[in-house]
């Protein structure tokens, strides 16, 4: 049977489209064309010089102490919230698969926080971490943690981490959730005979079997940390102290909207483009074909 | 290998219960096959056999050892299953060494074993293929593998045959057979398909709505049902029941409009009600005209299975009561035929109707 729907009119699949076609077109296309176009151009703050200098701002780019800087935080960043985010999403998972009672209640409570805005839950970790009166800094003051993310550089990037990871934990949990529903519970079974240990039996039976799901989460937090935490650092950090958590989507933003540098601010926002078409191209070649079992 | 000895089981869930009382004891060595329909509780049985189903009541021994609260890897037992359980993403000499790695053998030790089961199972080509690569056959056969490279007390079928076809069936029956007698270990194999049960079991053990109906080997279950339902449920077309009362003397009982010979006199019991058993491959017809010692069961066919080797006559007796007979294939029976019937004396199964269970001589 054909599966497919035949049109009888010519115009009416162009129409059909064209209202998505539109959006893409104003809202990503012609914005993408003009970082394009604006990344090989210098500009002044008020933009009445404009200068056509080819590549010079990607050679300034790579050429910088503060972009190299910026590309190791980003780098750490990424690696922390998607290692954070998919640790704490599969041990509550891992707790969640095995509480049959009750789980409804567990998921919908996990789930609360991916339905919070980035620039809320930053500045709710804020509070918690406040050197002066947050709860947390104040416990970690009773275990001799002097804590204060506006002078130490690290302690700012662990907030910052923590809080863009905890964001992400649900959405990471409700899939390591139904992977671990959809392994059949005779092979569950099957290892409890073969294995005593429930950890070791976690490690290789399950998570060898969630690796399809795992390999999609590390790149789908990646993207996040990269490109959507731009609420996090700016409720939190502002990308300081001293640079320390200044990742390269907060620099597109500062550099470009506070420093005026128009020209690689767009610059900028073109190497972000290049990384997340890598990331979306590694996504389909490996996440729909080489990993899966079955 | 040991001996399992399963006691005074119950199983409920909520205020079901699955499993009322069930004991059995399975020598060293031997098979007992576990059948019944479809949520008789059989698969239960051997979960909690097993230790992935923790019992309401009773005990499980193996080999001696009270395993109620040991886990299921502590048991020393392997488990066959239903859809094979292989590990998707282990080849299938990982999935056969598996259960051996994690008890902490010796790797030479286990490489001998895996070797060792392949061969007889006629895996050696396939050690390093993954299971998505098997047909169901091979999956099968892997998954005794992953059992017997245990060398464990007691294995355990979960119907393993279920998933394969006809033809298969048969063979992968005989294999298990083989095996399991070949290794001596201890096996309990669930199932409700009672062609497997007959010819697998060295015992069986018909279970019902939780209940163990009757414990014996597979010929006795078949010649002496404990039980109205065993009577049911082993043979194919199932066995004839019909209403009846034993007379005056003991000596007959009737039913169907006729008159029939017992084996065994029952005095004292005359005018008691009776369901009369008798299985279609019992009823012989009396040659027409020849004088008949008893008077038989007249019966009118009113359609006919053909099934090549034999053919199925069902009628009914002058009393509106149905009948089965079955008869070789080669004579033809048509629509309409009538048959004299007489079953021999020792073909009668007699049932209490109240209780279902069986009557013999000098038990009620």
């Amino acid at each position: 049977m054909e599966k497919r729907v035949v049109f009888r009119h010519r115009w009416l699949p162009y129409a059909l489209l064209a209202p998505q076609l539109a959006i893409t077109l104003v809202f990503f296309i012609w914005p993408a064309a003009q970082a394009l176009w604006q990344s090989m151009l210098v500009q002044d703050a008020f933009g009445l010089s404009v200068r056509f200098v080819w590549f010079d701002n990607f050679t300034y780019l790579f050429g910088n102490r503060e972009y190299l800087h910026s590309i190791r935080v980003t780098a750490v960043f990424s690696l922390g919230v998607a290692l954070l985010g998919l640790v704490v999403a599969l041990l509550l998972a891992a707790m969640a698969d095995h509480a049959i009672r009750g789980a409804v209640v567990y998921k919908t409570l996990l789930i609360w926080p991916y339905a919070v805005a980035p620039a809320i839950a930053g500045v709710l970790w804020l509070f918690l971490f406040n050197p002066s009166v947050g709860i947390v800094a104040w416990w970690l003051q009773g275990i001799g943690i002097d804590w204060n993310h506006k002078i130490s550089g690290n302690q700012a990037m662990l907030l910052v981490i923590i809080a863009a990871a905890w964001k992400q934990v649900s959405y990471n949990f409700l899939f390591f959730l139904a992977g671990m529903q959809a392994i059949p519970r005779s092979l569950i079974e099957a290892a409890a005979i073969d294995c005593a240990g429930p950890g070791k039996r976690f490690f290789t039976i399950v998570f060898p079997l969630l690796s399809p799901t795992t390999f999609f989460l590390i790149v789908v937090n990646i993207v996040y940390a990269f490109f959507d935490t731009f609420g996090i650092i700016h409720a939190v950090t502002r990308g300081g102290p001293a640079q320390a958590t200044n990742i390269m989507v907060y620099k597109v933003f500062s550099d470009g909207f506070i420093g005026l540098n128009l020209g690689s601010s767009a610059a900028q926002s073109v190497v972000l483009m290049a990384i997340v078409v890598t990331l979306t191209v590694v996504q389909f070649r490996f996440v729909e074909r080489r990993v899966q079992y079955g | 290998m040991a001996e399992v000895v399963v006691s005074g089981i119950v199983k409920s869930f909520g205020k079901v219960a699955v499993l009322k009382e069930v004991s059995v004891a399975i020598a060293d060595g031997e098979m007992l096959v576990v059948l019944g329909p479809s949520g008789c509780g059989k698969s239960t049985l051997l979960r909690i056999i097993a230790g992935l189903e923790t019992a309401s009541a009773g005990d499980v021994m193996i080999g001696g050892r009270r395993v109620n609260d040991l886990e299921p890897a502590e048991r020393d037992i392997a488990m066959v299953f239903q859809n094979y359980a292989l590990y998707p993403h282990m080849t299938v000499r990982q999935n056969m060494a598996y259960g051996l790695k994690n008890l902490g053998t010796a790797k030479a030790v286990i490489e001998k074993r895996v070797a060792e089961a392949a061969q007889i199972l006629g895996l050696a080509e396939l050690l390093d293929r993954k299971p998505r690569q098997l047909s169901g056959g091979q999956r099968q056969r892997v998954a005794m593998g992953r059992a017997i490279v245990r060398e464990p007390e007691a294995f355990l079928f979960d119907e393993p045959l279920s998933n394969l076809d006809a033809k298969l069936r048969v063979q992968m029956r005989h294999e298990i057979k083989q095996l399991q007698r070949r290794l001596g270990t201890t096996g309990i194999f669930v199932t409700h398909d009672q062609v497997e049960a007959m010819t697998l079991g060295d015992r069986l053990l018909v279970l019902n709505q939780g209940v163990v109906e009757q414990v014996d080997t597979p010929i006795e279950v078949y010649a002496r049902p404990a039980s109205l339902f065993v009577a049911g449920f082993i043979g194919s077309p199932a066995m004839n029941v019909l209403d009846g009362t034993i007379d005056g003397d003991g000596t007959t009982v009737t039913c169907g409009g006729a008159r029939l010979r017992l084996e065994h006199e029952l005095p004292g019991e005359a005018g008691r009600e009776v369901r009369v058993g008798i299985r279609p491959e019992h009823l012989a017809p009396i040659a027409a005209g020849a004088p008949s010692p008893d008077a038989g069961l007249d019966v009118e066919v009113e359609w006919v299975e053909l099934l090549g080797a034999d053919t199925v006559a069902h009628g009914r007796l002058a009393d509106g009561q149905a009948l089965a007979l079955r008869r070789p294939g080669d004579r033809p029976v048509a629509a309409g035929e009538r048959f004299h019937l007489t079953p021999a004396p020792a073909h009668l199964h007699l049932f209490d109707p109240a209780t279902g269970r069986r009557i013999d001589k000098g038990r009620r």
